[in-house]
């Protein structure tokens, strides 16, 4: 109940700042001419039949299919603030028996909205809010609605050195306040060492449109399952439970910049590391390692 | 917060000072085409340099900065040091040669070129393998279709640094008459982009969304050429040079030309590089120059705006956007640095 109600504060607070932002700079920046940007991310993954482990015994082949549509417009408002504004789609399917805890479907579907900030000479700053319905989104339900907040900082070197550091606030997770740090440092011509997450990367320049690098990364979100989840599958105590999911995947790719404002990337490897906890209830099955590919278009206007 | 209150009341102590050692005319001046609206002069003559990212253009290739600062010496000699001080001076700067150009010049002030293609260098071997792999049809420089025929007919697949080097000394020799015969208009444009890319519109289009900047410099930039308006006046003769430095991790050889223009006891200055052989495809840089004193000290402020046009920044996110500008500034900053402490040695 306390965690619901500053969950509750949390947002609202959130949510009014952000969207009241955007009015106090739009009145002293009416005369200067306005950039604007957009940014279309799509991407879709396979992760191949493999084995969950409940403890520790062998209980269901799991595959999967996930798939990421997100598309934000950046108006510059004034000369360091820059408004963001958009919409995301995820959905995460796996083919599962039904007597296992893990749901068949995890999706989200968020509005963003947020901004990009000039603290200071070197300092910059994102913060996002992602309202939108995370979980089982075929009964729709205020249950499922929630506003995680992504803030990132970057402090700027020099071309070749950029440190970063972020924050994610999700009062609904597990750990609702997860922070983060990184580096980007490119040490030579073509090396690059992209320590950001959620897609730390070691990057080599084939040539100029071309990328190799191994790569991590994470899939990571908070959901609440359906209201029936848990009697379905005889656990009644998982109805509208909430779950962590996390997804880590490693592996070699390639990033090809097609055309100046489109860069399309694939990715082989593993998944490491695949978890849904339903915290509150103890109760964590987890997948051993198993093949993945992911394939992703990036395109700038 | 904190710093805001305290700059406040730095303003506020200062204000006085400043307007007896600038004049009221000129810091108004100042205020009213730049983005510094407060200066202490007795700080920046002890060495602080002001410097403002400019805002996000429409122009989807351009980012500018302002900078603002002091030197210890007449606007004159202020002027005649950015004409001869030397870059290769400061190593942090990275810059491999420069070299000043007679006006008609002549193709022998680039025979010195293949010595600074150092192939063991990474930034020289881009440039060289880049060359090497230019066809008429196709090249990651900038170069019109003709000048990528007749490098690669000149340079061919496996150019050693020294001939390399003569292909891009002809080829310089030439863009550097063409401008010195033909000025702005003389320009050609660069092929292999998406469209063909002329540097000069580029610097125009630049200037248009700065328009109490372009205004402040337009007797400047009409007598140099740079925009229309210009019949009736007197051209102003500029100096020219060639450069190679690196830009990205890529050596470049750039092409620039510098106008200098007094008025009154004031001085304006507009360097411009109108030909630059890759990574990034134009820079412009604007200076004004006006004596001050503070009590017994002299000096001159120096407020200066850098126009940069590159391509990677056509489709930079806005946040990309705000760092290049942010990274652009810290280095010209490095630069202004380098620039004072030659005051120090002479």
């Amino acid at each position: 109940m306390k965690k619901s109600l500053f969950h509750t504060c949390l947002q609202a607070s959130l949510l009014a700042t952000l969207l009241a932002l955007p009015a106090l700079p739009s009145a002293v920046s009416a005369a200067e001419p306005m950039a604007v940007f957009q940014e279309l991310d799509a991407s879709l993954g396979s992760v191949g039949r493999a084995t969950t482990l409940r403890d520790n015994l062998h209980v269901s082949p799991v595959g999967e299919l996930n798939a990421d549509l997100k598309y934000v417009v950046s108006p510059q408002l004034n000369k360091d603030l820059l408004l963001r504004v958009g919409a995301e789609w995820q959905r995460f399917s796996f083919t599962q028996r039904r007597h296992v805890e893990e749901p068949d479907t995890l999706q989200q579907v968020n509005a963003v909205v947020g901004f990009d900030y000039q603290l200071g000479e070197q300092w910059l700053m994102r913060a996002e809010l992602h309202p939108g319905l995370y979980g089982d989104l075929s009964r729709p339900s205020w249950r499922r609605f929630d506003a995680p907040l992504v803030m990132g900082f970057a402090y700027l070197i020099d071309a070749d050195l950029q440190w970063f550091f972020g924050l994610r606030v999700d009062a609904r997770s597990q750990y609702p306040v997860f922070p983060v740090a990184g580096v980007r440092w490119k040490f030579s011509d073509v090396w690059t060492l992209d320590l950001q997450l959620p897609n730390p990367r070691l990057e080599y320049d084939l040539t100029d449109r071309l990328q190799a690098y191994f790569g991590v990364g994470i899939l990571a979100g908070t959901y609440v399952v359906g209201d029936r989840f848990g009697d379905e599958r005889g656990l009644p105590q998982l109805n509208h439970a909430t779950l962590d999911y996390t997804e880590v995947h490693a592996g070699p790719g390639f990033a090809w910049k097609a055309r100046p404002n489109l860069t399309l990337e694939a990715e082989a490897g593993y998944v490491l590391y695949r978890t849904w906890d339903f915290f509150d209830q103890r109760i964590s099955p987890s997948s051993s390692p198993l093949p993945s590919l992911q394939i992703a278009c990036h395109a700038r206007f | 917060m904190k710093r805001s209150v305290i700059f406040l009341l730095v303003i506020i102590c200062c204000t006085s000072g400043v307007r007896a050692a600038l004049g009221p005319d000129s810091l108004s001046e100042l205020k009213r085409f730049s983005d510094f609206q407060q200066i202490d002069v007795k700080r920046l003559l002890e060495g602080e340099i002001l410097s403002q990212r400019g805002p996000l253009m429409k122009f989807p290739n351009g980012i500018s900065s302002q900078l603002c600062f002091a030197v210890p010496a007449s606007p004159a000699e202020t002027v005649k040091r950015l004409q001869s001080w030397d870059a290769k001076s400061c190593p942090s700067l990275k810059v491999y040669a420069s070299h000043d150009l007679n006006d008609p010049c002549d193709r022998n002030e680039f025979n010195s070129l293949y010595l600074y293609l150092d192939p063991g260098l990474r930034p020289v071997k881009w440039l060289l393998d880049q060359t090497r792999n230019t066809s008429e049809r196709a090249s990651e420089l900038n170069l019109t279709q003709i000048e990528a025929a007749t490098l690669a007919r000149c340079a061919g697949k496996n150019a050693d640094p020294k001939s390399a080097g003569s292909c891009w000394g002809d080829l310089l020799f030439a863009r550097a008459q063409g401008f010195q015969r033909n000025g702005f208009a003389g320009a050609l444009p660069y092929d292999f982009d998406i469209a063909p890319v002329n540097p000069i519109a580029h610097v125009r289009s630049m200037l248009q969304e700065q328009v109490e900047i372009s205004r402040e410099f337009a007797t400047l930039l009409q007598r140099a050429g740079a925009v229309g308006g210009a019949a009736g006046t007197t051209p102003l003769r500029p100096s020219y040079y060639w450069r190679m430095s690196q830009a990205d991790h890529h050596a470049t050889l750039s092409l620039g030309a510098a106008y200098d223009l007094q008025v009154g006891d004031r001085y304006q200055r507009l360097e411009i590089e109108y030909y630059v052989s890759g990574t990034y495809y134009t820079s412009a840089t604007l200076y004004e120059i006006w004596p001050i004193r503070d009590g017994g000290r002299t000096g001159s402020l120096v407020w200066s705006d850098v126009l940069c046009s590159a391509p990677t920044l056509r489709f930079a996110t806005g946040i990309e956007r705000l760092a290049s500008g942010v990274i652009m500034l810290l280095e010209f900053k490095k630069m202004v640095h380098c620039f004072q402490d030659s005051f120090k040695t002479r």
